[in-house]
This record gives structure tokens, C-alpha cells and sequence, in this order.
């Protein structure tokens, strides 16, 4: 690791102020959250921030973050970001799906391609109008990964899926102009 | 010492809430005189006792916020704001095992507390453990998806590991295209990515132009 202890501490400080630390005066209760209701086949929709919903339909890519350690299994956060995709492929009758790969092993890769797969399906989606791949959230045009085509190979009868509008290098949109939390 | 100070505090506060309050005619008590007066003679709540301590957080003087803390603690074990606000004083005064061991003591009470879940990530990251942390960030933004913290606070950690197209996606979802470019290139900077960062600042620099 390149990067000095202080210069992360500094950073983190920074950053502590504004993201944890001011969420704590306002997101704090003196009950409990209660544990949300997240299985592998009961994937909950709570993301009701407008930016953060579109955003991620922008992006419509799962990344190694979203995912458990070095498991198949979504974290919190994917079942959360899945959720919203879910929803936007019922809504639009399917969709892209992009599964970035990363550094972890073909093996399981292809394991958390499946797991993804059975999450979407067990969600009432039409598999075979969901077109998974890896590739950048960009889109169209940033070729060069190795596309997955781990869904039925029947696209060609189901209608086109919009054609991504890109939140990749050039941020074209989906970010909303909300300030971070830093 | 600092308890007693604590207490003549609290029992100030109570004295002028008292002597503000217009003298009623004897016999004449209203109901919110006899419920002040009631309130008066019990002991301070852990919620008295937490913003009493963000008070004098606020006033720098944490020596004396710690023991409010503490005793909120003692209190009502299950008083999180109490938990959180105490770790992160152990973190201003750069003791993070002992917030940490706080945090520790706050999630055995209440293990889906994002504050603290977060707070443990940021814990973490001060001390190095960059991986481990942003797998705390990550399940805050999870358990509070509509915080924009925790996902910049991912976004963070993760650009701290290299993983530049990830902490760039996370930047995407909660600011401008302009700032998010901007945090990386931050990032970059501090992995001492030089080359990196000064595309993602031109980058940056030409998003923030007027169109």
C-alpha cells in the first residue's frame, strides 16, 4: 500500500466528520433498526432516494463490493442495489445486467452469475429478457470484457432493452445533483 | 471530580429552569408546574445525560463530555446515540481501540446499527485495515441505503484499495459527475497515483465547465 497512514487518517477524518459522524446525531434511535428482511429469495426495494435509485439503474452493474467477501452471496448493499434493478426490469420488462468479474476466479464468477440469476427469476422476472454480461457501467462502446451471456439466448425475440445512457468515465448522468456524503 | 461538576451542571440547569418560571400563587399550581416540578426531583435520563455531552463535545471539552457518556451508558445500555457519541470521542483523542472496544460494546446491543457499524469501518481504516472497513461500509449503506455517507465512505475505502472503478460508480450515485471525478483524483493523489489523478482532476475540470 502506497498510501501514508496519515494521509488516510486525515482522509478518513475528513470524512468521518461529515459522513458518520453527522449521521449519527440524525439517524440514530433508541430502538434497535430492526434487522431487514433480506433472504435470497425475498430481495426488499427500500432505496427511496430518487438520485440513488436512478443512479444505479444507470449503471445497472454489480461489482465485487456488492458481493459478501470472496462469496456468491450478495452483502446488504447488493441484495439493496439488486433490488432497485429488479424492480426497474419488471417495470420495463427486462433489461441489462452487467456483472463485473474483477479478480475473482472463473469459477466463481460464474457461481455468483448463477446466484444473481436465481435472485432475478425468483423475483418473477423473465430470465430470458434480462441480458447479463460483464462490461463497464458505460455501456455500449467500452468493449473488451468478456461478455457473459448466462441467460437464455432468446433476446432476439424479446424488444430491445434501452440502450444504456452511461454514468461511466464521463458521468453522463445519474448522479443527481445532490452533494455526497463527504 | 468531573462527575460532581457534571452534577452541579445539571442540577444549574434545573435551578434556572426553575427560577425562570413565573412564581404561581400558592394553591394555584398549574398541571405543567406539577409535572416540571416532578421532573425536577428525578434523575437525569441517559438523553439528558447524551446532550449534556454533546454540548460540551461541542465546547471541546471532552474530558467532561466522556463521564456524561458513560454514565448514559450505565443508564440505559441500550441508548445507542450514547455508544456512537462516546467511540467517536475516543476517536477525536486518536484512542481507537478504546472506541472501538465501545463500538463493539454498542453492536453486541444492537447489531444493525449502521452509526456504529460505519464508525467501526472508519475505525478500521485509521488503522490501516482498509479491506475489512469497506466491507463495514458497505453493509451501513446497505442497512441505510439512502445515507450518502456510507457510500461515500465505500467509495473511500475502496479507492483507497485501487479499485477506482467501483469507488468512482459509488461517487456517481450521490454527486455531480464533476465532484465525483474530483474525490478520485483526491484518492489517486493519496496512493500516490500520480498519473491517475491528474486525469481524473482534468476530467473533473472539464465537467465542472458551463455548458
Amino acid at each position: 500500500m502506497k498510501f501514508t497512514l496519515f494521509s488516510a487518517a486525515l482522509l478518513a477524518g475528513a470524512l468521518a466528520i461529515l459522513g458518520g459522524l453527522a449521521g449519527c446525531a440524525s439517524s440514530h434511535s433508541q430502538a434497535a433498526v430492526p434487522e431487514p428482511q433480506l433472504t435470497d429469495m425475498g430481495i426488499v426495494d427500500s432505496i427511496n432516494d430518487s438520485g440513488i435509485r436512478a443512479a444505479i439503474i444507470t449503471q445497472h452493474t454489480l461489482y465485487g463490493y456488492h458481493f459478501a467477501g470472496d462469496s456468491r452471496e450478495l452483502n446488504e448493499l447488493g441484495q439493496r442495489d439488486l433490488a432497485v434493478l429488479i424492480s426497474h426490469f419488471k417495470g420495463q420488462g427486462g433489461g441489462d445486467l452487467s456483472i463485473r468479474r474483477g479478480e475473482i476466479s472463473e469459477s466463481l464468477y460464474a457461481s455468483r452469475v448463477e446466484k444473481i440469476k436465481e435472485a432475478i427469476k425468483a423475483a418473477g422476472v423473465d430470465l430470458a429478457a434480462v441480458r447479463i454480461a460483464d462490461v463497464s457501467p458505460g455501456g455500449a462502446g467500452m468493449a473488451g470484457d468478456d461478455v457473459v451471456r448466462a441467460v437464455k439466448q432468446s433476446t432476439s425475440n424479446q424488444p430491445a432493452p434501452a440502450a444504456p445512457s452511461g454514468a461511466g468515465d464521463k458521468g453522463a448522468s445519474g448522479s443527481g445533483s445532490k452533494g455526497g456524503g463527504q | 471530580m468531573k462527575q460532581v461538576w457534571l452534577w452541579t451542571m445539571l442540577m444549574l440547569m434545573a435551578a434556572g429552569g426553575c427560577a425562570s418560571t413565573p412564581a404561581a400563587p400558592q394553591g394555584h399550581l398549574t398541571a405543567g408546574d406539577e409535572e416540571f416540578a416532578a421532573g425536577a426531583k428525578r434523575p437525569p435520563t441517559a438523553k439528558t445525560l447524551y446532550a449534556l455531552a454533546q454540548i460540551l463535545a461541542t465546547q471541546g471539552r471532552d474530558a467532561e463530555a466522556e463521564p456524561a457518556l458513560n454514565r448514559a451508558i450505565a443508564i440505559d445500555a441500550g441508548f445507542m446515540p450514547a455508544y456512537c457519541a462516546l467511540a467517536e470521542l475516543h476517536m477525536r483523542q486518536r484512542r481507537i481501540d478504546k472506541a472501538m472496544q465501545v463500538i463493539q460494546a454498542g453492536l453486541k446491543k444492537s447489531p444493525v446499527e449502521h452509526v456504529l457499524i460505519n464508525d467501526l469501518g472508519m475505525c478500521q481504516l485509521i488503522n490501516g485495515n482498509t479491506e475489512a472497513s469497506a466491507a463495514q461500509f458497505a453493509r451501513a449503506a446497505g442497512l441505510a441505503p439512502d445515507d450518502h455517507a456510507y457510500r461515500a465512505n465505500l467509495a473511500m475505502a475502496l479507492g483507497m484499495l485501487g479499485r477506482y472503478d467501483e469507488a468512482l460508480t459509488l461517487y456517481l450515485q450521490i454527486m455531480t459527475p464533476s465532484d465525483a471525478h474530483y474525490n478520485l483524483a483526491v484518492l489517486c493523489e493519496t496512493r500516490h497515483d500520480y498519473v491517475r489523478a491528474g486525469g481524473e482532476f482534468d476530467i473533473a475540470k472539464e465537467l465542472s465547465k458551463p455548458k
